[in-house]
């Protein structure tokens, strides 16, 4: 029983630590570990513990100024090689907004061209038009679709091979 | 504007000179943050700051500034670092085999093996830390980082269940049980005293 309850309040020390024991359980603690010698020491040592965590001091690893200047070094580099692709980026857009109305332009001509084709090849004029879809109007969409995402994905892998190592 | 607003705007506009504050800033915890996950501090840390400084100038976009800064950054380096295992065949930060890893590197150098002391022995400034640092060098990485992350960094537990990508039971228990382990070192020292 009383090892139960000794387990119990090991476990809301725990909390406490942790940063999640509640009010009411931070209350029976403390009680309890007035006239608890054996939890007393848990909680000493725990705390010990954490205490000893903050007995260290990094600093001096980190304050390595040859670290530091290489990170700033690598980050002016990096800065740089983002700032070049830039203009890349910007070109790539127009490139692409130029093939899309270039393809809308010439969509539209293609949906006149239906029946001269027609007269031309004797065929009735749906079918003349669903071929112009098919040959010219669907290919030409699918290209001006493709040629930002390959733009792009080229631009990218140009871009990491690049990067700093 | 909040501190965290004012960094989250600088990083969406990549402006370099808040990315140097940001290095002078945090770097220190960073390495810290490193040095636990890792367990040593050698040119790897190095790598593994200077990639998440890039990752960060390049991906700056991502971090939206309504939680605090050092939860994003730490999760960035654990990412990197958790790749750098995956590198060198180590699945998880779970399992001891980074330490194991080394221990095959220590048998192929031994001169190597006891003149170097870890970076927890060196780093200990009082009697308490010098106790707990061989304690720490032998825990595993997981229960190091979430020491570090509640004790040091004085994140909150869902803070740390962001960066370490575990539920907050999880990130509870491997506190406990960090705690359990320093606790008995404590204790062992006292008997052998």
């Amino acid at each position: 029983m009383q090892t139960d309850l000794h387990d119990a309040m090991r476990h809301i020390i725990d909390k406490s630590l942790v940063g999640e024991a509640s009010a009411p359980e931070q209350q029976e603690l403390r009680k309890h570990l007035l006239e608890c010698a054996v939890c007393q020491k848990y909680a000493s040592d725990s705390r010990r513990a954490i205490v000893g965590l903050n007995g260290f001091s990094f600093a001096p690893f980190a304050a390595d100024p040859g670290l530091q200047a290489k990170v700033h070094a690598a980050l002016d580099l990096r800065m740089q090689q983002l700032q070049a692709a830039q203009p890349n980026h910007q070109r790539i857009v127009r490139i692409s907004i130029v093939a899309f109305l270039l393809t809308i332009v010439g969509s539209f001509g293609a949906l006149h061209l239906g029946d001269p084709l027609a007269a031309f090849l004797h065929l009735p004029v749906a079918q003349a038009q669903a071929g112009l879809f098919t040959f010219w109007i669907a290919p030409s969409w699918c290209l001006a679709l493709l040629v930002p995402v390959l733009l792009l994905v080229s631009a990218r892998s140009a871009n990491r091979k690049g990067q700093i190592v | 504007m909040t501190d965290t607003q004012r960094i989250a705007r600088g990083l969406r506009q990549r402006d370099i000179t808040l990315l140097h504050e940001l290095v002078e800033q945090y770097q220190f915890r960073l390495v810290r943050y490193l040095i636990y996950l890792l367990g040593r501090r050698d040119a790897v840390v190095d790598d593994l700051v200077q990639e998440t400084w890039l990752r960060v100038l390049e991906h700056g976009r991502s971090y939206n500034g309504r939680s605090r800064f050092e939860p994003w950054l730490f999760t960035i380096a654990r990412n990197l670092t958790m790749d750098h295992l995956r590198k060198r065949r180590i699945v998880s930060l779970d399992s001891n085999a980074d330490s194991s890893d080394q221990a095959q590197q220590d048998r192929e150098h031994p001169s190597l093996i006891s003149s170097a002391p870890s970076p927890f022995e060196l780093a200990a400034r009082t009697e308490e830390a010098h106790r707990i640092a061989h304690t720490l060098e032998s825990l595993e990485p997981i229960y190091r980082e979430a020491l570090v992350l509640r004790f040091q960094e004085e994140l909150s537990l869902q803070e740390i269940s962001t960066v370490m990508g575990v539920p907050l039971t999880t990130v509870s228990s491997r506190i406990y049980r960090a705690l359990a382990t320093l606790r008995a070192q404590m204790e062992g020292e006292e008997h052998a005293d």
